[in-house]
């Protein structure tokens, strides 16, 4: 490793400071914003920019920091599928795509890189499975890619969240790099921390706020998962294994599970699960009077009591017990959420009825 | 007859701090029970050990046997005092009259394992209070819950409280409120004219706890706005920040005479009996023992126009929303009017609030409890009806209530 790779992360961070503003401008010339409507808590429009801004500079400063005929862990390849969603991602940003369409494209490309040798092989003993048929391998590493990359798409809602979750997940993946001795990789994880930091300067800003997009939320969701799967692969027949597949379950436990828990909400009460409300994680936790910065903060906190959790159930017990232990404290806050915002409802309910002869 | 009826039964008043009351609504409450429930039943009253020193508790009061906890009847200790209350009570009452639901927890195991009867008075809406903080709301919020759904009868004070039972539960609630004929109109002295000159003269009145749910806030701003009469507002100013700053900001206006809490009776008697208009801010839970009393004392009432207090007063007496409206209805105040709504009021008061009225609704619920072990509710006998057949009969609309 040289010391040149070390500019990596820095560059990425300055890069995204000069790029977002550049965008921003363009953005609101060609109308790509995002316009408020009654499910969206912002009142003016906001340029779309975030993910593309992220990718130009991250893309910069990867191509200065690292060789360029270097292929860590077919990261070409996946640079390529990361670049179609990417666009996708825009394309959805400015004309609104049919939600068919783009879960066809996320399917071709979690074919792609299961085609790339990218995959799900073994469930390494959690529930008792291991090694898993060659059909179930397509199937669980297809749906597992689109799954969570629409799940870390629908977690984008409220300012920092998205960005945030993002950087608790690549700052783990960076430590589990390094437990598994690919420090290239981890300096490229460390790169895309210092973007997201130079995102969130603008998207928490009052003055100058950008949203990340369709395009950045599904792009990030695809790095992660991604990277996740390979992650586990090159851990593989060492003795880290089981931490590494704790931490990669750990970072994607809150948007897959809490797209799962909607779904099934929306399901019971007789709705398409696809049917947009506010009953997602970041919904609840505004019911409390938080605001958003301060919600996200909390919801990045959550993953960290669930990344410790499961770590510490894992070195007392076990895997299966530790991913118990981390549903357990997901399913358990949650619940506290819903019961939270079920008395909020019922505050307004009776506040009409107390009022109701004025 | 009914063996149940002739029988005596044994009955257990829980939840309140004891008699003889000193204290607040539920107190007086179980006071009035045992003089005259107590005729036909042996009555038990859970009384707080903190409350009551060792040289003043006594084991039977007016025929009634009581029994005292360590523990204070409100804030965090009333869930230990409640609960232990009620367990105690399953050595032998066969009526649990359970007063607020800090001790609802546990109600459902006493439905399940035993067969005592449980009638709840829920107490207004208490999760919803300022005063309590996160963990407490959450707590009665989800006690409430428990306390309707595993008693046999809940009851209500006021009907925007079984509105609420209704539509949260299903519940089909039952509506006692308070008595108010332990209050005494007491004439002017010489000596009370001396140290209050203000009797002299036409004044409103206002007693209740210093807190923004009373609206003292508004009703301060809005005395500084009106010279139709002066305030006098007795009450516990020094508690709280917000009683600190209102008295230090309204203290020195002519038309307002802020004053201390007053625990002599009889004085406050005066100050509240000779009043021209009270004035009632609350606008949280149920029917208030504060507002039954100055209508029992035939007081025109100006009062928040809540559902609670619309209903306590039959949609008879004097309404603000907001400060605006609370000066354009001070303003518009004569005579004639006041004494016309005076009187109103204390015909109201007289149907409807007094302690014997009280105690034999009590009398005929507790009869209920005993004849019953389903529980009303108020959904509609249909809804039992496959909705397979209600479909053929024409009838699917009667499968629900939620289309009235």
């Amino acid at each position: 490793m040289n010391s040149i790779h070390i500019i990596g992360p820095l560059a990425a961070f300055l890069m995204t400071l000069l790029v977002i503003p550049v965008l921003r401008k363009i953005a609101f010339r060609i109308n790509m914003v995002d316009k408020p409507n009654f499910r969206k808590v912002h009142t003016l429009p906001i340029p779309l920019i975030g993910g593309v801004g992220i990718f130009i500079a991250t893309t910069l400063a990867l191509g200065l920091a690292l060789p360029f005929d270097l292929d860590i862990l077919g990261f070409k390849n996946i640079y390529l599928a990361m670049s179609i969603l990417l666009m996708m991602g825009v394309i959805d940003d400015f004309f609104e795509l049919r939600a068919t369409m783009k879960l066809a494209i996320q399917l071709i490309l979690a074919h792609f890189i299961f085609s790339q040798g990218i995959k799900i092989e073994s469930l390494h003993g959690i529930f008792g499975i291991y090694e898993l048929a060659d059909w179930m391998q397509y199937g669980l590493t297809v749906v597992v890619i689109a799954g969570a990359v629409n799940a870390f798409n629908l977690m984008d809602g409220i300012d920092g969240l998205a960005a945030g979750l993002a950087i608790a997940g690549f700052a783990v993946f960076t430590v589990l790099a390094v437990l598994t001795n690919q420090f290239l990789l981890a300096l490229v994880f460390l790169t895309y921390i210092g973007g997201l930091f130079g995102f969130l300067r603008f998207n928490l800003s009052k003055s100058q706020k950008v949203f990340i997009g369709d395009a950045g939320s599904l792009m990030m969701g695809f790095i992660l998962v991604v990277s996740g799967i390979r992650l586990i692969q090159s851990a593989q027949n060492t003795a880290n294994v089981s931490l590494v597949i704790l931490g990669v379950v750990a970072v994607m436990l809150i948007p897959v599970f809490d797209a799962l828990r909607v779904f099934r909400k929306r399901m019971k009460s007789g709705k398409s699960p696809f049917n947009p409300d506010k009953t997602h994680l970041h919904h609840l936790v505004l019911t409390t009077g938080l605001r958003h910065k301060a919600s996200s903060l909390g919801i990045v906190g959550l993953m960290s009591g669930i990344i410790l959790i499961g770590f510490i159930s894992y070195q007392l017990v076990g895997l299966t017990v530790a991913f118990i232990a981390m549903l357990f404290l997901f399913s358990f806050v949650t619940s506290l959420l819903q019961f939270h915002n079920r008395l909020m409802s019922w505050k307004t309910k009776i506040k009409r009825m107390e009022n109701i002869n004025h | 007859m009914n063996k149940n009826l002739t029988q005596k039964k044994k009955i257990a008043i829980i939840g309140t701090v004891g008699v003889p009351a000193n204290y607040g609504g539920f107190e007086t409450l179980a006071e009035h029970l045992i003089e005259d429930l107590g005729q036909k039943h042996d009555i038990t009253v859970y009384c707080s050990g903190k409350k009551y020193s060792k040289s003043e508790r006594v084991s039977s009061y007016k025929g009634a046997r009581l029994k005292y906890l360590p523990f204070d009847a409100n804030g965090i200790q009333s869930i230990p005092y409640d609960t232990l209350s009620i367990i105690n009570a399953l050595f032998f009452a066969d009526v649990l009259l359970v007063l607020g639901v800090a001790g609802a927890w546990i109600l459902p195991f006493v439905r399940i394992f035993t067969n005592k009867k449980i009638i709840i008075s829920i107490d207004g809406i208490e999760w919803k209070r300022d005063k309590w903080n996160l963990l407490a709301k959450w707590y009665l919020f989800w006690a409430e819950g428990k306390a309707v759904k595993y008693s046999h009868i809940d009851i209500s004070d006021n009907e925007a409280i079984q509105d609420y039972t209704a539509a949260r539960y299903g519940s089909l609630s039952r509506i006692i409120e308070y008595g108010a004929d332990h209050t005494m109109k007491v004439a002017v002295t010489e000596e009370a004219t001396e140290q209050y000159p203000f009797l002299k003269e036409q004044y409103a009145f206002k007693v209740c706890r210093i807190e923004p749910e009373n609206m003292v806030h508004v009703i301060l701003e809005a005395f500084t706005k009106t010279s139709r009469m002066p305030l006098v507002i007795v009450g516990n100013w020094d508690k709280s920040d917000y009683g600190k700053s209102l008295k230090t900001k309204y203290s020195q206006h002519p038309n307002i005479h802020i004053l201390d809490p007053i625990y002599n009776q009889e004085k406050l008697d005066v100050l509240r009996g000779n009043a021209s208009l009270y004035v009632h801010g609350h606008s949280a839970g149920g029917t208030n023992p504060s507002l039954v009393e100055a209508m029992y004392l035939g007081l025109p009432i100006l009062a928040n126009g809540v559902s609670y207090n619309r209903v306590t007063t039959e949609n008879r007496a004097l309404y603000f929303s907001d400060q605006e409206s609370l000066i354009a209805e001070i303003n518009k105040i004569y005579t004639a009017k006041l004494k016309q709504v005076g009187e109103d009021m204390q015909a109201v008061a007289k149907r409807r609030y007094t302690w014997s009225h009280i105690a034999f609704k009590y009398e005929l619920l507790v009869e209920e409890a005993l004849n019953t072990s389903e529980k009303a509710d108020v959904e509609a006998e249909t809804k039992n009806i496959p909705y397979d057949q209600l479909l053929e009969l024409g009838h699917a609309h009667l499968k629900t209530n939620l289309n009235f």
